[in-house]
């Protein structure tokens, strides 16, 4: 059932079915289990579901795909990727791309895609709890910059903020980060790229000179803004020494 | 500073005594004393209040404060709403509805306004011994101007504190400038606590200021800190019948250690949340189901998993948890515990 990586050329059969993305993190970090459930995707006791994973690095090319075959509805699958015998991901990780391809019927006119659910657990503690979220549009250049807000970033002698951005497009972008504290004042990062099918992340307090001074204030509470010149998918962590305890991803303002 | 903050009520006297000179609907300004005149008008119920001085027309905030008078002032012979009604002159037109779709900010007279937004979010304050707690931050990403005033756009808002009851704690009122931050210590608003250490906070904004910002929260504890946002930042009906298309669910992965579960979740429909269950359901096919107490508008529950499917909670199980049957739409929340590293990861469903 599994094929092995890398993957030459897509065996998806055609549809109009869109895949969701989430973070491939390196192993030595997190356990991941990705939940598919049809539940979350119809409530049509006749559905069934072709489940497939794959994994990204770098190129619009798979490193590894993984078939989980079709499921009928009333049937949940959690699937652990630490048993799945997979390649190592780069250093920032990978893109997991989840393809929830319903069989029975084409996807209904504004709601083209299934997205379904990561449980993460670090191995020294925390994790996160997120949904597989699509992409659409992802090819289109847009006239100014995407942006993207995240609230209640922090940066503190404690705390810092983890910020995971993820091109699944065939694209390079650039992206840029902005600090604002609750009282509106501002500093910002230099611009940087971000691969095509790649993974960025880094520590806030790193990426963005002098927010932590910034924030001092306000105990090190603030509010991030992700400007990239493409649609992209931004996270951010909490960070406490070792371990993120937390992920969630940023709130598109335009929607 | 941030923002104007004005608190309109924390730690107050309960509804039934409080002054008449007090506010008990912030949205439409309607005092205490109002109410109580009405009902020795012939007022008994929550509709006769609606009608008599238009108070619970909009976010509903007041409901159980007035319930709460009623009460003391009928005695017996006051009987509980059991479902919230919308007087018709009240409801949102269709016209109304349209023009919001067009973009069109505010309706013009003869279209009944459009009924403001609500954003409910958990709350943990102390809960079951834990010393957790929680903060909420909103940020005004408008950075255009609005082009009838040429100011740049503020967003106001009333962030109401609920007991898992539905009462109302504490209420505020925070005006956040455009490209500011406004953060909500909840420890704060309720220097007293909250009952059980649990409850909800229920942001309410006027529909056409939303656009701009989206609330997150988190849970800080000494192990660390976790976020995520409320949901229910789309339009949608107060009075939704309809079957969703699909089922919400907590996803149950394997995890290196056990951990303790919740699900969370508050009523947001004029409707009661009623006659639902949990559904456990694993990988191989188990199920296992535990009814929901039933939620009436503004109130919460917060069901520990792991006590009712100890699997759930063991690590060596995965599968789902979802809400049957797929009606109605609560504002919900999973919620893991980590007992070993004193860490909480929250996510909306």
């Amino acid at each position: 059932m599994a094929s092995s990586a890398p993957v030459e050329e897509a065996p998806l059969p055609p549809t109009g079915w869109l895949p969701s993305y989430g973070w491939w993190p390196r192993p030595e970090d997190f356990s991941v289990t990705v939940v598919l459930s049809p539940y979350h995707a119809t409530a049509d006791p006749q559905a069934r579901f072709h489940f497939i994973l794959r994994g990204y690095a770098g190129s619009s090319t798979p490193v590894w795909e993984r078939d989980l075959g079709v499921a009928e509805w009333g049937r949940e699958m959690a699937v652990r990727l630490d048993d799945l015998d997979l390649p190592e991901p780069p250093e920032h990780g990978g893109i997991l791309e989840v393809h929830s391809i319903r069989v029975d019927q084409p996807p209904p006119k504004g709601s083209k895609f299934v997205g379904m659910w990561i449980d993460a657990q670090g191995r020294g503690g925390g994790g996160y709890l997120i949904p597989t979220i699509p992409i659409q549009g992802a090819g289109k250049l847009i006239a100014r910059d995407d942006l993207q807000v995240m609230p209640g970033v922090m940066i503190s002698t404690e705390i810092d903020t983890e910020v995971l951005l993820l091109n699944p497009t065939g694209q390079e972008t650039s992206a840029r980060l902005n600090v604002s504290s609750p009282e509106g004042l501002i500093t910002e990062g230099r611009p940087f790229a971000l691969g095509a099918w790649s993974a960025w992340h880094g520590r806030l307090s790193r990426a963005v000179p002098r927010s932590r001074r910034l924030l001092e204030d306000s105990a090190g509470v603030g509010s991030l803004s992700v400007y990239t010149g493409l649609k992209v998918l931004p996270y951010f962590a909490l960070r406490k020494g070792d371990h993120i305890s937390s992920m969630d991803h940023a709130a598109p303002i335009f929607a | 500073m941030a923002e104007a903050r004005t608190t309109l009520t924390r730690d107050r006297p309960s509804a039934a005594e409080s002054p008449a000179e007090r506010t008990v609907c912030h949205c439409r300004q309607v005092t205490y004393g109002t109410v109580r005149k009405a009902i020795d008008h012939g007022a008994s119920s929550l509709s006769d209040l609606q009608h008599q001085t238009t108070a619970c027309t909009r976010c509903f905030g007041c409901r159980f404060d007035l319930e709460q008078v009623l009460e003391a002032r009928l005695g017996d012979a006051y009987s509980p709403t059991k479902i919230v009604t919308l007087p018709v002159r009240e409801e949102p037109s269709r016209m109304s509805r349209v023009l919001r779709r067009l973009g069109v900010p505010r309706a013009p007279a003869g279209a009944s306004a459009v009924l403001p937004r609500r954003m409910y979010m958990p709350v943990l304050e102390g809960f079951e011994g834990h010393d957790v707690r929680t903060r909420v931050i909103l940020y005004n990403s408008y950075d255009d101007h609005d082009q009838r005033t040429g100011r740049r756009r503020n967003v106001t808002l009333r962030a109401d504190l609920l007991g898992l009851d539905g009462s109302r704690l504490a209420a505020t009122e925070v005006n956040v400038k455009a490209r500011h931050s406004a953060v909500f210590d909840i420890a704060e608003m309720a220097p007293g606590g909250i009952p059980d250490g649990v409850g909800a906070i229920k942001l309410v904004v006027e529909a056409e200021q939303l656009g701009s910002f989206r609330p997150y929260f988190h849970f800080t504890s000494p192990g660390g800190i976790t976020s995520t946002h409320e949901k229910a930042g789309t339009e949608r009906s107060m009075a939704s019948t309809k079957p969703r298309p699909y089922y919400w669910l907590l996803p149950v992965g394997y995890t290196l250690h056990p951990e303790h579960a919740y699900m969370f979740l508050t009523a947001t429909q004029l409707h009661p949340l009623d006659r639902h269950e949990l559904v456990w359901q694993d990988t191989e096919g188990r199920v296992e189901r535990v009814p929901l107490p039933r939620l009436e508008l503004d109130q919460s529950t917060c069901v520990p998993l792991h006590e009712h499917f100890p699997t759930v909670a063991d690590g060596r199980h995965g599968g789902t948890v979802r809400i049957e049957p797929n009606l109605g739409i609560p504002a919900g929340f999973m919620i893991r515990y980590d007992p070993r590293t004193d860490l909480w990861r929250v996510q909306h469903l």
